[in-house]
């Protein structure tokens, strides 16, 4: 006996299987699973830790982090430390590869679970969490320009606060 | 009654054909979400479930954002062949439905040679694609206009083939002769004494109206759309709906020529003037097992296409061709 549509016969019965079998789809904004642990969602910085060492900023391969460097005596020791005053996570270009996160060294940038985020318009999608906002998208150039001004080298001219340090 | 007039004979065609037109339309419309359903379940997801209650409305969602896309048709191509090629394609889809017995007397046209009209309209659903291809002038739409007139008029042959069993066993080539001839029980249907006759035209009509295994002028992993690859908006949904159309059409001739038409499956489940049920369950079913074969098995190539259609189902139809004549000398 030739096996004539044999092949056909099993693959249609694979087929009227499925039709009845339990579906697998997840009914997403009525149905959330749960996160992995590790999940990587949007990035939020505690402004309370950051010590502006700008790290993250450097390290982001996609230059989605701004922030705007001032020298200001937090902890009352009488000595003005870096303070970030303004920083914008620009979402739409975060590719979430985690690497901010890494090199922080005090743990302030870290991922939350929230990985649902729209808007009408890129601007909408750069989150401020300084005091004061920053330009989330600044050209490369002008971003180049901002770091050498915002971190003065050892022999840079003094800004303003360390002259009135200087002073007293 | 006043609206006695309204069986009279302008009318009376007037009226049910755009009946049919309008039935053709929403069959087209329904089959889109059906199709979808089916291919859902198949492979394990729930498909589109959202417009309206378990995703129904999901075709009138469509139809209104088919109709307000715009229709984009390249420079280069030959305008008036273009835009005709569409209906080329849909009307002979809606226009066999003419012939197609609904029940008892509910036909719009009684030709006594309705299987040569089915024929002759089917046949020009390949011009269309033929239209389609030419008119666009594009490469990828001239490849699939060559695939599919080779392959439609190719299929054409076994699909003719197929029926002419049916038209020796009757003697009749008008659909509601062949349909009376099926009364009295499923016993009676022409697929009993006709079944490689059946799986022949069932095949060839998977071929004619360019369904998965044989949707070589389509091709949409190789040629990406074939024919219908300039077209856009309402064009492309005309092209689709006449696709859909012609499976549907396919299946009504098929479930009307070898099982029984509007002829109830059992004596005693006769409905009377609602036995176009039957005619309905059975379109239903055959037009499943086209999707169900749609989402099982793999494109055919374009040799073995014509290697099943000339060295498998011509010699098949023929010799069942005689193996009909003889019983019927015989017996």
């Amino acid at each position: 006996m030739p096996r004539i549509g044999q092949g056909i016969a099993k693959g249609l019965g694979i087929t009227l299987r499925h039709l009845f079998e339990k579906k697998v789809t997840r009914q997403y904004p009525e149905y959330r699973r749960e996160l992995p642990e590790r999940t990587r969602g949007m990035l939020t910085v505690d402004m309370d830790r950051c010590i502006a060492c700008l790290q993250c900023m450097r390290i982001c391969p996609d230059h989605c982090i701004s922030i705007e460097q001032t020298k200001r005596d937090r902890g009352g020791s009488g000595k003005p430390k870096p303070h970030a005053v303004g920083f914008a996570i620009d979402d739409s270009r975060c590719m979430y590869c985690s690497l901010c996160v890494e090199v922080c060294p005090v743990n302030c940038i870290y991922h939350t679970e929230e990985f649902e985020i729209q808007a009408y318009n890129r601007l909408e999608l750069a989150r401020q969490f300084g005091e004061r906002p920053v330009d989330p998208h600044p050209t490369v150039k002008k971003e180049k320009r901002a770091v050498a001004k915002k971190v003065p080298s050892r022999r840079a001219p003094a800004t303003e606060a360390s002259r009135k340090e200087e002073a007293a | 009654m006043a609206l006695e007039y309204l069986e009279q004979e302008p009318w009376r065609f007037l009226i049910s054909s755009a009946t049919v037109i309008f039935l053709v339309l929403n069959i087209a419309a329904v089959l889109t979400l059906a199709e979808r359903k089916v291919s859902a379940y198949i492979q394990l997801r729930y498909g589109p479930n959202r417009v309206g209650p378990r995703g129904l409305l999901q075709p009138a969602a469509d139809v209104i954002k088919l109709f307000l896309k715009e229709n984009v048709s390249p420079g280069r191509a030959d305008r008036w062949v273009f835009l005709a090629a569409p209906i080329a394609m849909f009307l002979p889809a809606a226009a066999v439905w003419l012939v197609i017995p609904f029940g008892p007397g509910m036909v719009v046209a009684d030709l006594n040679v309705g299987l040569v009209y089915f024929f002759a309209i089917t046949s020009i659903g390949a011009l269309g694609v033929i239209m389609a291809g030419y008119g666009s002038r594009s490469n990828f739409s001239l490849l699939g206009a060559l695939r599919g007139a080779g392959q439609m008029i190719s299929y054409e042959v076994p699909l003719i083939l197929s029926l002419l069993g049916v038209a020796m066993l009757t003697g009749s080539l008008s659909m509601v002769d062949i349909v009376e001839y099926q009364a009295g029980g499923f016993w009676n249907w022409i697929i009993w004494p006709q079944l490689p006759m059946f799986l022949a035209f069932f095949i060839s009509g998977l071929a004619e109206v360019k369904r998965i295994p044989f949707d070589l002028p389509e091709g949409e992993s190789e040629i990406v759309g074939g024919f219908m690859i300039e077209y856009s908006g309402m064009t492309w949904a005309l092209i689709q709906a006449a696709e859909f159309a012609s499976m549907a059409v396919m299946s009504a001739v098929a479930a009307t020529l070898f099982l029984g038409g509007w002829q109830p499956p059992l004596p005693f489940l006769d409905l009377g003037v609602f036995n176009w049920v039957w005619l309905g369950i059975k379109t239903t079913l055959l037009i499943f097992v086209f999707q169900w074969i749609r989402w099982t098995l793999p494109r055919l190539r374009m040799d073995q296409l014509m290697d099943l259609g000339w060295k498998v189902l011509v010699p098949v139809t023929i010799l069942w061709l005689f193996v009909t004549a003889g019983a019927m000398l015989v017996v």
